[in-house]
């Protein structure tokens, strides 16, 4: 085992239990009354009681909901290395700054020149660990690291998405400058964070897991006073059917 | 009843009856008043006292630029009565009056006082007897201010947050220019944002005829998606931004371009009295008939120096208002087609006149006029009473350049115009409309568009034909059509004494005696006078006394007007609510992904940097002796971790740290200690190497961040081939000590823990309770144990199967302090704590850790090498006292009645049953049975020094 | 204080994204004397005007990277990654 113990994939059954995979601030959401269900390891919020509310919330006004169960991956090396695995793994797609790559439902998202950042959905998370590292195991020095602990993410989906967002950051999120597949690391409620446009008025935010409590404070407070709320995964999916990055 | 007949413009529904009170007396108003228009239509003319002498005061801009009606609405100090929007069951207050609005006992600082106040009293009289001044100031802290803030916390709290826009175009000002301009520039396609500070869009063309096509122009301004921000105060440029209060929201607007149509303010006359209730600007009272069907008084005296006044005093005859005269200061050059319509009405029409005292007790009774000589100042034998409630003054217009002054233009003095323009404007600003010079409303609307044109166009937006047009539009802009404003002369004081006081500025209470005595007394320049008089300082931020009181400067110096210039304009250009700049609070907090059961087992917790972690779990002393005879778990997540890997990743530790890593062998843990090339300490952590390439480095909890910047700094600059990936908030960390922590670990991982095969300093990797860890043996703490660092996903569960297993064994999970009594006994240091911006590792009881035989150059090397000549001038020791007396962090040690160290850590240690401690001192007393004394507020006490760990020296225990 | 700032990787952003690094100073090569070494640990230039100074995209991508700045305007001129 080298790098295990930063893989949440790598958990083993003991003493009869597989552990389960936990959002940074499950404790949060359980006490909120959330319903909670397996996916792919990890207990994921399905819900928080009236679904047809957090739909109502994902397409009338703003619905905040913890992904954190997203794989994070993170790809160093020299620009031209970097590139070149991307370019083999995404379908040969380049990596343009400021814009992610969707690519067999998995996001390519550049923060520089000789580091990417990996988003997939959280059964593909061991594959594409393994696919990257076999990648980087080229002449050149690259290397691989899970980083799906280390962000805390949410998806901020609705029309008013985009005025909850303009409550804590100061990125410009007009629609013709953060056109679909806008990537920007950048500080939201005043920590490092990235935005994510997946399409639409849906977006992902990932930032410190240790912030993710407040994090999430802040965003649904800004959601709250604007008409939305928290919801589970499954008033995601609800709310657009066939979308399948962020929902169960 | 003092409505007048329904008016075509109005804004009130008269079908809607709706009713507050204000100082507990009901007031009837309709839908669409004002605070202000529904006093006023009640028949209440003083709605406030004045800052200073306490002098009643009443409606004057009715348009939100004057001092004159603040009140306070439903406990809130500070709102403008003539614009705050009238609702069912509002409670409305008067301000800085006691005990009453009609009878303020302060009052007695006019009548009597005033003699006793000039300006700069506060230095001039109570400075003797010094020792009185916390008495003075106790009086002056109760006079000083207007209102008060509810005084419970809870009752002031509200919610407030900002809000960032960016646009294409920000446009400031909603009159018939910034309509204009934004209309052209939304149309060209521009995304524009539009801030008006009126209850309504329309500016001055609401309170003249022009209500309905203000209407119209509004109606297609939002058809073409501006959004419009109103009521709203635009409070100043930021550096490129634009703040923007509206209801309880700032909004932080960054546009491309701006567009400043601030238009022009109407300026108050000088006359005795010039502050009664019943003097009011012409255009406020144009603003109480035909927006509000108010009736402004019975009988109008119209006083002006410019055709403002004419056109008002036409529009108020119109509405319905008796006019019974207007003085007017010019002797000639009136507009003609103006004068014959005043001959036709039969109003009275006194050129080159002006009103010289204003007088009634608590509102104008009358006024006295007076003729002109040449030089402007009134004939003696001249003055003849005149019986009005009402005077309509119109001083004319200074355009409201503050903003664009902000954005970076420069005023100067137009001669032409009369007026300080905005010159010099930079790149992105326009300027349109009345500020820009436009007045008239043909002319203001053409120019509102084209800079709304030129900002789109720059912007890339429209074609060739909007090019052209905007060509055309400027031609028709040359500055010889626009007619001159009339300049008027300072203080029309009557020739025949002062009776009453004449103010230049109504916030602040300075009079025009007060501006000329000032002068006098040297303070000739326009920025030492507002600082020695307070002048353009307050509320109003000089929209109604910049004018006032630069003429009476000319007046008084013999300069120019043009030659006084302007003082600088700063942010707020509105007031502002100190509530709105604080917005939702934004307090970061990192918490670790078992912080609910921290929670739950009852932990005490509180901040800790940016972190909120358990102290303890309410029984420091408890867990700190389950640490030393069975277990204790404690959680660690906060320690900065990082990867370091590549190639030359063992060479760029040794660039950093002052001992060695390339020669760590993988599996193994070294402490190391960061610093810079001063040779001071900034972090410490252990480094364990994971394998040939790849070593795992811990910071300390609040030094996560500078590590990782540091780290990456040094690699941007030696651009060595090594990746750095911060997993300090990925993985979980959970330090398991005590002597029966290997069994616990043993119960709950295939891992062989035994002495021989996990030795102290050893790193492995395994799964425990199924969760793949990075076991660290380390011992921070002192006793046998292991850091478990685990991906955070799967902490809870970790320390859930950890405090399962350890039941058996009595273990505790414990908190920082316990956590700090126990690194203290084995004098352990914690950076920050026990070292400052000054602490070296030679000094700091580590010069074991310097490697000077290290081949390469390391960071802080050459300082250390100097200290290391020089030989250390201060150490850190350790020191013991007897009788159980905990000296203060921070506390003095003393030599020869001098400060020579200071203490860093102290606790009592309920192991060893003593207080210990770690203390800075000099060099000389570094040694083993030194005493030392502490000076601790009041009290000495002895203390030995010791500079071996006070717990287990022999590592006995944690090597065991 | 709010101008925006061009990270070199991420684009344009608030400058309270950013961590200021001061302005680049060469570290001696080899070992300095005692007022060389303090000159280049205390010593700035603190030019009024332009200078190279390094920023670090605290909030965002975590690099460093160098800038020429004005420092009575605060115009940035250039911006560039170290090396590159």
């Amino acid at each position: 085992m080298s790098f295990e113990f930063l893989a949440p994939d790598a958990a083993q059954p003991a003493a009869g239990e597989v552990p389960s995979l936990r959002s940074p601030i499950e404790w949060a959401h359980r006490r909120k009354g959330a319903r909670l269900r397996e996916r792919a390891g990890w207990r994921v919020v399905a819900g928080y009681g009236s679904t047809p509310k957090e739909v109502a919330a994902c397409q009338a006004s703003v619905a905040v909901a913890d992904v954190s169960f997203l794989g994070k991956l993170e790809l160093q090396g020299e620009p031209g290395v970097v590139s070149s695995i991307v370019a083999q793994l995404a379908g040969g797609a380049g990596l343009e700054p400021g814009r992610a790559t969707f690519h067999d439902e998995v996001w390519w998202c550049p923060i520089s020149a000789d580091r990417a950042l990996v988003l997939t959905p959280p059964e593909l998370t061991r594959r594409l660990r393994e696919e990257l590292e076999a990648a980087a195991a080229g002449d050149s020095f690259a290397s691989v690291h899970e980083v799906t602990t280390t962000f805390g993410s949410n998806a901020v989906v609705g029309p008013l998405a985009r005025e909850t967002f303009a409550r804590a950051t100061a990125l410009d999120l007009r629609p013709d400058r953060f056109t679909e597949a806008a990537f920007a690391p950048v500080s939201v409620a005043r920590t490092p964070g990235m935005l994510l446009r997946e399409g639409g008025d849906r977006y992902l935010h990932l930032f410190g897991a240790g912030y993710a409590h407040y994090t999430w404070g802040v965003l649904i407070d800004a959601a709250e006073h604007l008409g939305g709320r928290a919801v589970g995964v499954e008033a995601l999916s609800a709310a657009r059917p066939g979308e399948v990055q962020a929902d169960a | 009843m003092s409505r007048l007949p329904p008016g075509r413009g109005e804004r009130i529904d008269r079908e809607r009856p709706v009713a507050f009170s204000f100082d507990g007396k009901r007031v009837a108003a309709f839908e669409g008043d004002t605070i202000g228009s529904a006093l006023h239509a009640s028949g209440r003319r003083v709605l406030s006292r004045s800052f200073k002498y306490h002098r009643p005061r009443g409606l004057l801009c009715c348009a939100g630029q004057c001092p004159n009606c603040l009140v306070e609405v439903d406990g809130w100090p500070g709102v403008r009565a003539c614009t705050e929007p009238v609702r069912e069951g509002m409670r409305v207050a008067h301000m800085n009056a006691s005990p009453s609005l009609r009878f303020d006992l302060m009052r007695g600082t006019d009548l009597f006082g005033s003699r006793l106040t000039p300006p700069g009293f506060y230095y001039k009289t109570l400075i003797r007897p010094r020792r009185l001044w916390p008495l003075y100031e106790k009086i002056l802290r109760h006079a000083a201010g207007l209102g008060r803030l509810p005084r419970r916390q809870a009752e002031r709290e509200w919610r407030t947050e900002y809000r960032r826009r960016h646009a294409d175009v920000l446009v400031l000002g909603g009159g018939v220019a910034g309509m204009a301009a934004a209309l052209r520039a939304a149309e060209l396609g521009a995304d524009v944002v539009l801030v008006d500070d009126g209850p309504e869009l329309g500016g001055d063309l609401l309170a003249g005829e022009g209500a309905e096509s203000a209407r119209e122009l509004a109606a297609r301004v939002r058809a073409a998606g501006v959004e419009v921000l109103a009521p709203a105060a635009a409070l100043g440029f930021f550096d490129g931004i634009v703040a923007v209060w509206c209801q309880s929201t700032l909004h932080q607007i960054r546009a491309g371009h701006h567009v400043a149509a601030t238009g022009s303010i109407e300026q108050p006359l000088m006359f005795e009295g010039n502050d009664l209730p019943g003097v009011m600007l012409c255009s406020g009272a144009q603003r109480l008939a035909s927006l509000y069907g108010v009736r402004p008084g019975k009988a109008a005296l119209v006083a002006t120096v410019a055709d403002r006044g004419l056109e008002a005093a036409l529009a108020l005859h119109e509405a319905g208002v008796e006019v019974v005269g207007i003085a007017d200061t010019r002797s000639s050059g009136a507009d003609e087609e103006l004068s014959a319509r005043i001959a036709q009405e039969r109003i009275p029409l006194l050129r080159g006149s002006a009103v010289v005292r204003a007088f009634g007790r608590r509102q104008v009774k009358g006024a006295v006029v007076a003729e002109l000589d040449e030089a402007g100042r009134p004939i003696a034998d001249s003055e003849r009473g005149i019986n009005c409630d009402l005077v309509a003054v119109s001083g004319g217009t200074v355009p409201a350049t503050s903003l664009l002054l902000q954005a970076g233009a420069k005023a100067r003095w137009n001669e032409a115009g009369g007026a300080y323009l905005p010159e010099g404007v930079p790149p992105g600003v326009h300027a349109a409309g009345a500020v820009a010079g436009h007045e008239s409303r043909d002319r203001a609307e053409i120019s509102g568009a084209a800079a709304g044109a030129e900002a789109a166009l720059e912007l890339e937006l429209g074609d060739e034909r909007d090019r052209a047009r905007l060509q055309l539009e400027r031609e028709s802009l040359s500055p010889e059509s626009e007619p001159a404003t009339q300049l008027v002369p300072a203080a029309a004081g009557s020739a025949n004494g002062r009776h009453e006081k004449c103010f230049a500025c109504l916030c602040e209470d300075v009079t025009t005696d007060d501006i000329s005595f000032s002068i006098d007394e040297g303070f000739d320049s326009l920025e030492l006078l507002k600082r020695y008089t307070t002048v353009t300082m307050g509320p109003c931020q000089g929209r109604m006394c910049q004018l006032p009181s630069i003429r009476q400067m000319a007046a008084d110096t013999g300069a120019a007007v043009g030659e006084v210039g302007l003082t600088t304009a700063r942010p707020p250009w509105s007031t502002v609510p100190m509530g709105a700049l604080a917005g939702r609070p934004f307090e970061p907090a990192k918490r670790s992904a078992v912080h609910g059961r921290h929670q739950e087992l009852g932990g005490n917790v509180l901040w800790a940097g940016d972190w909120r972690r358990p102290y303890d779990y309410g029984d420091p002393e408890g867990e700190t002796m389950a640490v030393h005879e069975g277990a204790g778990l404690i959680d660690v997540s906060t320690l900065g971790k990082l990867i370091v890997r590549g190639p030359q990743a063992g060479a760029f530790l040794n660039h950093l740290y002052p001992n060695r890593f390339d020669n760590l062998k993988p599996g193994r843990i070294r402490y190391g200690v960061l610093g810079d090339d001063a040779g001071r300490i900034t972090d410490d952590g252990t480094v364990c190497r994971l394998d040939e390439q790849s070593f795992y480095v811990t910071t300390t909890s609040s030094g996560a961040d500078a590590v990782e910047s540091w780290f990456a700094w040094w690699l941007a600059e030696w651009e060595m081939e090594t990746h750095l990936t911060d997993v300090s908030q990925g993985l979980a960390a959970f330090n398991l000590a005590g002597p029966r922590s290997r069994e616990i670990l043993s119960a709950l991982s295939d891992l062989d823990c035994s002495n021989d095969s996990f030795a102290y300093l050893d790193g492995k990797r395994a799964h425990v309770a199924g969760v793949p860890c990075l076991l660290l043996r380390i011992g921070f703490v002192g006793e046998l144990g292991y850091e478990l660092h685990c991906p955070g996903a799967l902490a809870e569960h970790l320390w859930d199967a950890i405090l399962d297993a350890g039941e058996a064994h009595a273990i505790r999970p414990f908190g920082l302090e316990p956590q700090r009594v126990l690194r203290l006994q084995k004098l352990h240091i914690l950076v920050g704590q026990d070292t400052d911006a000054e602490s070296n590792p030679l000094e700091a009881a580590m010069p074991w850790i310097v490697k000077f035989d290290k081949d390469e150059d390391f960071i802080g090397r050459w300082a250390l090498e100097s200290v290391n000549e020089r030989g250390p001038e201060n150490k850190l020791v350790g020191f013991t006292i007897s009788d159980g007396v905990v000296p203060t962090e921070g506390a003095a040690v003393v030599a020869d009645g001098k400060p020579v160290g200071r203490v860093t850590s102290s606790r009592f240690s309920p192991r060893l049953k003593r207080t210990i401690g770690m203390a800075w001192v000099p060099a000389g007393l570094a040694e083993d049975g030194a005493t030392i004394t502490l000076a601790d507020g009041g009290r000495r006490l002895g203390a030995e020094v010791q500079i071996a760990p006070f717990y287990d020296p022999d590592q006995e225990r944690l090597r065991g | 204080m709010s101008f925006l700032l061009t990270c070199p990787n991420c684009g344009e952003r608030e400058v309270t994204d950013f961590a200021y690094g001061g302005e680049v100073v060469v570290r001696p090569s080899a070992k300095p004397s005692e007022r060389e070494l303090n000159s280049y640990n205390y010593f700035r230039r603190n030019a009024a005007g332009v200078q190279r100074e390094w920023w670090y995209h605290r909030s965002g991508c975590r690099s460093w990277f160098l800038a020429d700045r004005d420092t009575t305007s605060n115009e940035v001129h250039w911006v560039g990654l170290p090396g590159r």
